[in-house]
């Protein structure tokens, strides 16, 4: 081995990390070799130096302003609302994401098996079942947002584990009411546009809503046609869609709920943090003599005032998407096909029994149709029943033969 | 730890801020220290000594007593330096006006001109600060070995932990790093030395 080799075993050396082997060969180079001999003095020397570097005083500030994150940090803690936690606390989690499964896998089979182009009503009448899909996805996706805590720095020496954040002391029993943002859409067909939109506007009068827009206009074809946008308070939402689609035949429709819950709360608990910190700013700048500190203290305020201000005008646009769920409505008239094929005389008269045979032909079919549906809605929950019959029965007639045994 | 730091633990693991913030004062100064060396200023000091107390404040139910409680939190100051550290040359490599890519095993960066090395090396503040720069001046790979040795005084097995390297790559980066100081310390030396003979 080379002077080269040996020095660069000289660290492990001074910490006593060689083998017993690599420390015998070393020392027996150093006995005979003076410049690694020097080598290992400078070394020692260097380190010496590093380890005899004095602890250094940490900033006039530093205690006070760790206390005040801390205290933020606190109160951060007991403000924010776990929506997570609580579900996944509730001993009712199990029993709910077992019936949010049956009714995935039935809304689903519904919803496939559902012969959508056979008639407009069906697709109306299943809208709130797609309504209610939606919303089991969107405490599925609740469910799964990621703890609050930041992650860490993967020490398991020491059990740090990733989610760190203590969520016991989360306020209980608190209400938190739920903030979505609710919005529908709906065509309807009606007979009369003008005399649906007069009712429109009493339906939305007696639900304690308002009208935001609302635009009436007749077609090329002399019919009528209407859009209008109501808002509607949030707890009537499901009392106005039921009266909307009284009005006539739903052809169109969507809902959709933007459930901004955590983000309401934890905006609001940010406010809340933000404004107590804006207070002690205040006590400070009472305190403070020196020109220095009093600037200082009124830029640190400043911003925060800045802060406060955005934080505010996100809660208020929240209030305001959340207080009032949006309806758009557009109305047509119909064309009333008996107008089409009335004719005249003997011929009319012959129509229109071949009509009136249709039309009870129709909603013959249209019944049988229902009722395959129905069938079709509920038969995975049958095979589940099903299913489950089978296997208590299995299991009993197999306990029986064990005991005769 | 005293009975007395027993308690204030117990406190704080209830929840009590006011007993942590009793505890911590007294690792201030050693977890300043630390991140001074890791971050070399004082703003980056502050700053992560702060975190990293916070995240000791989030951790303390979880935290077991498996080692003292001033271990611990000095390897999570360690912990948050180090994900600063490489969060860093991680941008520096990355940006665009500094195109500059480290050669393989190149040990420093720019190395800080100290052409007046203090006579009286072992008590001067300037010879503190003349050190601390040649930490500084290390790539943070090498930097974070050398203050986990020589500052926090970790064993190379701890240090394979922290780092998440083996064994053998510490005692290299270690051995490297050390003669780059000790080579640029005897230069240093011997500069200042011919600038005092010549003003002479
Ligand atoms: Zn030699």
């Amino acid at each position: 081995m080379a002077c080269q080799d040996y020095q660069q075993l000289l660290s492990a050396y001074i910490d006593d990390a060689l083998s017993e082997t690599e420390a015998g060969q070393l020392e027996n180079h150093l006995d005979s070799c003076e410049s690694c001999r020097q080598e290992l003095g400078d070394l020692k020397d260097t380190i010496l130096m590093l380890q005899s570097l004095d602890e250094v005083e940490p900033p006039a500030e530093f205690h006070q302003k760790l206390c005040r994150r801390l205290e933020t940090e606190k109160q951060s803690k007991v403000l924010r609302p776990s929506l997570v936690n609580r579900l996944v606390r509730s001993p009712w989690l199990p029993l709910s994401a077992a019936a949010a499964l049956v009714l995935i896998v039935v809304v689903s089979f519904g919803v496939t098996m559902l012969f959508r182009p056979m008639g407009s009503t069906q697709l109306a009448d299943h809208a709130p079942a797609e309504y209610s899909r939606s919303e089991a996805k969107d405490s599925a996706r609740n469910a799964e947002l990621p703890p609050q805590g930041e992650g860490d720095d993967g020490n398991q020496q020491f059990g740090i584990a990733s989610d760190e954040m203590d969520k016991s002391s989360v306020v209980e029993n608190e209400q938190f009411e739920r903030k979505v943002i609710q919005r529908a859409q709906f065509s309807v067909k009606v007979d009369d546009v003008p005399d649906s939109e007069q009712k429109l506007r009493n339906i939305t009068d007696s639900l304690g809503g308002y009208i935001q827009s609302a635009n009436i206009n007749k077609g090329g074809n002399e019919r009528y046609f209407a859009s209008l946008t109501l808002r509607i308070p949030q707890s009537q939402f499901d009392a106005a869609v039921t009266q909307i689609k009284e009005l006539g035949e739903v052809i169109n429709s969507s809902t959709s709920g933007d459930d901004v819950t955590q983000q309401y709360y934890d905006t609001e608990a940010r406010l809340r943090i933000m404004r107590q910190e804006e207070r002690s700013l205040l006590k400070l700048l009472e305190k403070a003599d020196k020109m220095e500190d009093i600037m200082q203290v009124r830029r640190e305020l400043s911003q925060i005032r800045q802060n406060i201000e955005v934080k505010e005008s996100e809660l208020k646009r929240l209030d305001q998407l959340t207080s009032l769920s949006t309806i758009d409505v557009s109305l047509q008239e119909v064309e009333v096909q008996g107008h089409q094929i009335t004719a005249t005389g003997i011929s009319g008269v012959w129509s229109r029994t071949m009509t009136a045979f249709i039309l009870s032909t129709n909603r013959l079919i249209k019944g049988i149709g229902n009722m395959v549906i129905g069938l079709g809605s509920i038969l995975p929950l049958l095979l589940l029943l099903a299913a489950l019959g089978l296997m208590v029965f299995a299991l009993r007639r197999f306990r029986a033969k064990r005991k005769v045994e | 730890m005293s009975l007395a730091d027993d308690k204030l633990l117990e406190q704080s693991k209830s929840g009590d801020i006011e007993a942590f913030e009793q505890l911590i004062s007294l690792y201030e100064k050693k977890v300043y220290s630390i991140a001074y060396r890791f971050m070399g200023s004082h703003e980056d000091a502050s700053d992560l000594a702060q975190e990293a107390m916070l995240k000791a404040y989030r951790a303390i139910k979880k935290f077991r007593g498996d080692a003292s409680f001033k271990t611990w939190l000095y390897h999570i100051t360690a912990n948050v330096c180090r994900d600063e550290l490489r969060k860093r040359s991680k941008r520096r490599e990355t940006s665009l006006d500094e195109p500059l890519v480290f050669e393989e095993g190149e040990v420093t960066r720019e190395t800080p001109d100290w052409t007046n090395v203090p006579e009286q090396v072992y008590e001067d503040k300037e010879l503190q600060d003349y050190l601390h720069g040649l930490i500084q001046a290390l790539t943070p790979e090498y930097k974070m070995v050398v203050v986990m040795r020589e500052i926090q005084g970790l064993s190379y097995e701890e240090i394979s932990q922290q780092m998440d390297c083996s064994l053998g790559t510490v005692k290299s980066r270690l051995s490297r790093a050390r003669k780059m100081l000790k080579d640029k310390i005897l230069a240093d030396r011997e500069q200042s030395n011919k600038v005092r003979s010549l003003k002479r």
